[in-house]
This record gives structure tokens, sequence and C-alpha cells, in this order.
């Protein structure tokens, strides 16, 4: 099966000779739900700047469905649908009118492009707000209106940029759940992030770059399965004055009444609260300091530098 | 198909903002003003002009004139009006939608293009209405007037082409209109210096890159195909130079 999006030694150096993309290789399959991940200056932009042709690459490939983003421009555009990090679009438009024009950019007949905006519309709870301009909207329904947008030509490939930043916990939520619904559905999505809880929680794939280049790329169970080590925090009912020695763990005091332990992924947890209760230590609750991914993604990065 | 789109867009935008209606409601009145004055200009000579022979008709004493005053005026507004057709995508970052959309770089521009000058040709069109209601009482010379609508649409569709190239270079609107003004205004006034430096030589080169100059013979009826190429060249200029200059924004 043809992958949706196949890159090659992609490169890109800008002007004042900084090199972005050292020749990166990635392939994303057909229904994949991947993360791109990478701290601020990494190549994300770059790369999906690319990948949907606002970025002029310096070498390298890049296919889309099969189809060369150089040589069939066209083609391959229309199966990309893009969802900017910024709110992009005029706010003194009305909602429709701003999915419409979209669809128009595509070639889709007026009268098609109102039937799907209305689609589109009330698939993302902006149905009601359809007859106002897009500045009379919230945060997150502008977030919505952007992928209602991005899906107006029915893309194949959905390439969203941070689109959770700033977006309150109940909105996130929702559209995460839309999200899934949609990659169920059979579009691939390519997600970038800063929060890693998302990656993990949606994406089956994710791949991580820093310094223009792909440090890790696979799925995601398999990534977290590399973590040798995971860091919890563990809340106690007595208090203490220093921390316990609980045998090749490091523990660390975070306060009187909560101790941080890194324990191996390979010791049982239950040894762990044994040697605690043998200490007359109660503990009241427990959570992971950072999420798996995270913890992964700062050794990456960690190490790469 | 999608030229028509990204115009049909364009011009839909253009009458979302309250600045074309602004632009209509003070064009229209500012012309009507100059266009009553002329016509009692002619009345007052009239009398006077029934005694000479191949004395100047009603075409030539108002209509001319106040086309002549239009295009000065709109050398003023026809930059208000493109400051915002690539820089403000630019600024609000919606260029992107464009560039990523299926469409050519020219695709891009020529819709844009067409949607500028769509609004312009409604402007031209109420302009001439008011010429046309001297048929009430008079006669009109309508191959003068015509020369005169097609000197005028030809004048605009070069304002905005360089108008369109302007807003390519800048993310600031405001900057555009200057500029854009700037350029308009050289190139109006180009012929001055070509009147001192005499007719031949760099006099005659400056006499011919003036847009006034070329206007002024349609003006006067005169359908010269050299000043139809000039306008058409122009026009053709800047608009292939916008397009060079956001295909510049994607080289590697």
């Amino acid at each position: 099966m043809t992958r949706a999006l196949s890159i090659r030694n992609l490169q890109k150096v800008y002007g004042n000779g900084f090199q972005a993309l050292k020749g990166i290789d990635l392939d994303v399959e057909q229904g994949d739900f991947m993360a791109l991940l990478g701290p601020n200056g990494a190549g994300k932009s770059t790369t999906i700047g690319i990948v949907n042709s606002l970025i002029g690459k310096s070498a390298g490939r890049v296919e889309v469905f099969g189809m060369d983003i150089e040589r069939q421009p066209v083609q391959a555009k229309s199966c990309i649908g893009l969802v900017p990090q910024e709110f992009n679009f005029n706010i003194f438009e009305p909602v429709e009118e701003i999915i419409i024009n979209q669809a128009g950019y595509y070639g889709i007949p007026r009268r098609e492009a109102c039937e799907r905006a209305g689609i589109a519309l009330k698939r993302l709870g902006l149905w009601e707000k359809r007859r106002g301009s897009a500045r009379e909207l919230s945060g997150g329904m502008k977030r919505r209106l952007m992928i209602a947008r991005a899906l107006v030509h029915q893309p194949k490939l959905l390439i969203l940029d941070e689109p959770t930043a700033g977006v309150d916990i109940e909105i996130r939520r929702s559209m995460w759940a839309f999200l899934t619904e949609l990659n169920n559905s059979g579009t691939t999505l390519i997600l970038t992030t800063h929060y890693l809880e998302e990656a993990e929680s949606l994406c089956n794939r994710v791949a991580i770059i820093n310094n223009g280049e792909i440090v890790e790329h696979g799925k995601v169970s398999e990534l977290i399965g590399k973590l040798d080590v995971e860091t919890f925090i563990l809340n106690i009912r007595e208090q203490l004055d220093e921390a316990p020695i609980l045998g090749d763990c490091r523990v660390s005091l975070v306060d009187s009444h909560t101790i941080e332990v890194e324990i191996s992924r390979q010791r049982s947890i239950n040894a762990l609260f044994g040697q605690l209760t043998a200490q007359g230590i109660h503990v009241l609750s427990m959570r992971n300091k950072v999420n798996r991914l995270e913890e992964l993604f700062l050794r990456l990065v960690k190490d790469s530098k | 198909m999608m030229v028509l789109a990204i115009a049909a867009r364009e011009l839909r935008a253009l009458f979302l903002s309250p600045l074309a209606w602004a632009v209509l409601a003070v064009m229209l009145l500012i012309h009507a003003y100059l266009f009553l004055s002329q016509i009692e200009q002619y009345l007052a000579v009239q009398s006077q002009l029934v005694l000479i022979e191949g004395a100047p008709g009603v075409t030539e004493v108002v209509v001319s004139p106040l086309f002549g005053s239009a295009a000065v005026v709109l050398l003023l507004v026809v930059p208000l009006l493109t400051m915002r057709l690539i820089s403000e995508e630019r600024r609000s970052h919606t260029l992107s939608l464009l560039l990523s959309a299926p469409v050519s770089m020219a695709e891009i521009v020529i819709g844009k293009y067409l949607g500028i000058v769509a609004f312009l040709l409604i402007l031209l069109a109420l302009l001439g209405l008011m010429p046309l209601s001297l048929l009430v009482g008079g006669v009109l010379d309508f191959g003068l007037l015509a020369a005169g609508l097609l000197g005028l649409g030809l004048m605009l569709a070069a304002f905005a082409a360089v108008g369109l190239f302007m807003s390519t270079l800048t993310i600031y609107p405001a900057v555009a209109a200057v500029s854009s003004f700037g350029v308009l205004l050289l190139l109006w006034i180009v012929d001055w210096a070509g009147n001192v430096a005499g007719e031949g030589g760099s006099g005659g080169a400056l006499a011919y890159f003036s847009m006034m100059n070329h206007f002024q013979a349609l003006l006067r009826g005169v359908f010269d195909t050299a000043d139809i190429a000039y306008f058409v060249l122009f026009t053709v200029t800047f608009l292939v130079l916008s397009i060079l200059r956001l295909e510049a924004d994607r080289l590697p």
C-alpha cells in the first residue's frame, strides 16, 4: 500500500546558513495517527512547512500518497489538510463563508461547498454560529473552525500543528475524541504537540526530532518500552525527616510527606511497597512524576545534545 | 476556475469591509459635485459655443474633464484598496492557506488582481452612468465617451497592478499604500522631467513612460494601439513581478 507520507533525506538550509533539517527520513503509513515531537527550533515546523509547500526544501524528496510534492504539486496538495497553530482567518468574515471560501481554493463548486461546510460545522459543534463573524467565537471554537476548514476538501492526510495549544481541558478532550473518530474513519493524522500526554493518548506512532534530525521513530508502545526507569511521586502518611533507603532505588525527599522514587522497570513495584511497609511507611497515593512519553522524550533530547 | 474562486472571495471580502463602501460613497459624491460643476460651466458658455463652428460639445466639455479628475482622485484611492491584497494575508498568516492549496502562484496573483479589478469596474460603471444621464437633454459623442472609459479602465487596471505588487513587498498595508502612491505619482509626473529635458533623447523616453500622456490621448478620443499596448504591458509587467516575488518566498 502506498505510504501517506514518505520523506527521504530532507534537508533545509535557510538563507542565513542555519541548517534546520539535516537529511531526515520519515514514513507515515495510511491510517496512522503520528505525533511529531521535538523541542522548539528542532525542525518540526520546517518539516510541516515543506510538506505543505509553504517552505522550499534544499534537498531530498517528499511524497504524499506516492505523489512528489514538486512534480505533482496540485495532486499532492489536494490530499493534505493543514491546521496551523495560529488563528489564520479574516475575523470579520462569517464562519460559514470562511469554510466555503477554502473549499473554493480546492475547486469545489459553491453549492457543494455549502453542503460540506454545513456537515463540517455540525460535526464540530459550530452550526449555531455559522452566520456570525469569526471574531464572536471563543478560543476553542476558533480552533474547531480551523479543523472544520481543513476538512472541507476531505483530505486523506490531516496535519495539525499544536491544535490544542491554549485550549481548556474540556475542549481539549472533545477535540481528542473528534480526532480519534476521524482517524478511525480512515484519515491519516500527523500531530505536533508539546503535550506529551496528548501524544501518548492519541497516537499510535511517534517521531521525535531534535536539531534537525529524527532521533526516534516508531510505535508509541515500543518507544515507551525502551524506558529503563520510571519516576514516581509517593504521598505518605508518616512525617519523614530524611529519605528512606529502598535498596537500589534512588529516593529523594520532596517534603516531609512526599518522596520521589526512581525505579528500574525490571523491578516489581510490589517489592517497593513491601520495603516501605517494613519500614512502617504507609503510602496514601502514588503518581508518575511525568508522563512516560515525556520521560522518554526528555532523555532522548538530552542524549542527542 | 480557481482564479474565479479567488477573485470572488476577494470581491466579497472587499464588500465585507467598510472601506469599499466608503470609497464608493466618497468617489460618487466627489464626482457628482465635479460633474454638476462641469455642466454648470457648459451651460454658461453654451450660447456662445453654438455660434462657433466645430466648437467642443458636451462630451468634450463635461465628460473628458470628469474622467481626467477621476484618474487623479483614483491615483490616491486605488492604493488604499490594493494595500491589503497580499500584505494583510501575510500579516494574518492567511497566505499559507493559498500557498498550501492546489493553486499556482499565478492563479493566486491573477485571482486577487481580478477581484480588485472587478470592484474598480463597478466604480467605473457608476461613474459612467453620470455622463449617460446627459442623454436626457442632449447628445453625446459615444466614441469619445467609450475612449474615455477605456482609458480610465486601463489606467485603473495599471494602478491595481502596481498596488498589488507593492502589497507583495511588505507586511504593512500602510507601507504598501504609500509606496504604491509614490510609484504611481512618479509614473504620472515623469513627463514633467521629460518636458524640461526637451523633445528628443531622454526627454522623449521619459514622456513615453508617463501614464498621463497615454491616458490623455484616449481622453481626447485618439485610439492608438501604442497607448493600449503601453497599459497592457505595464499591467502584465507588474503582475509578473508580483508572481515572482511570491515565488521567491518558496525558493529553497
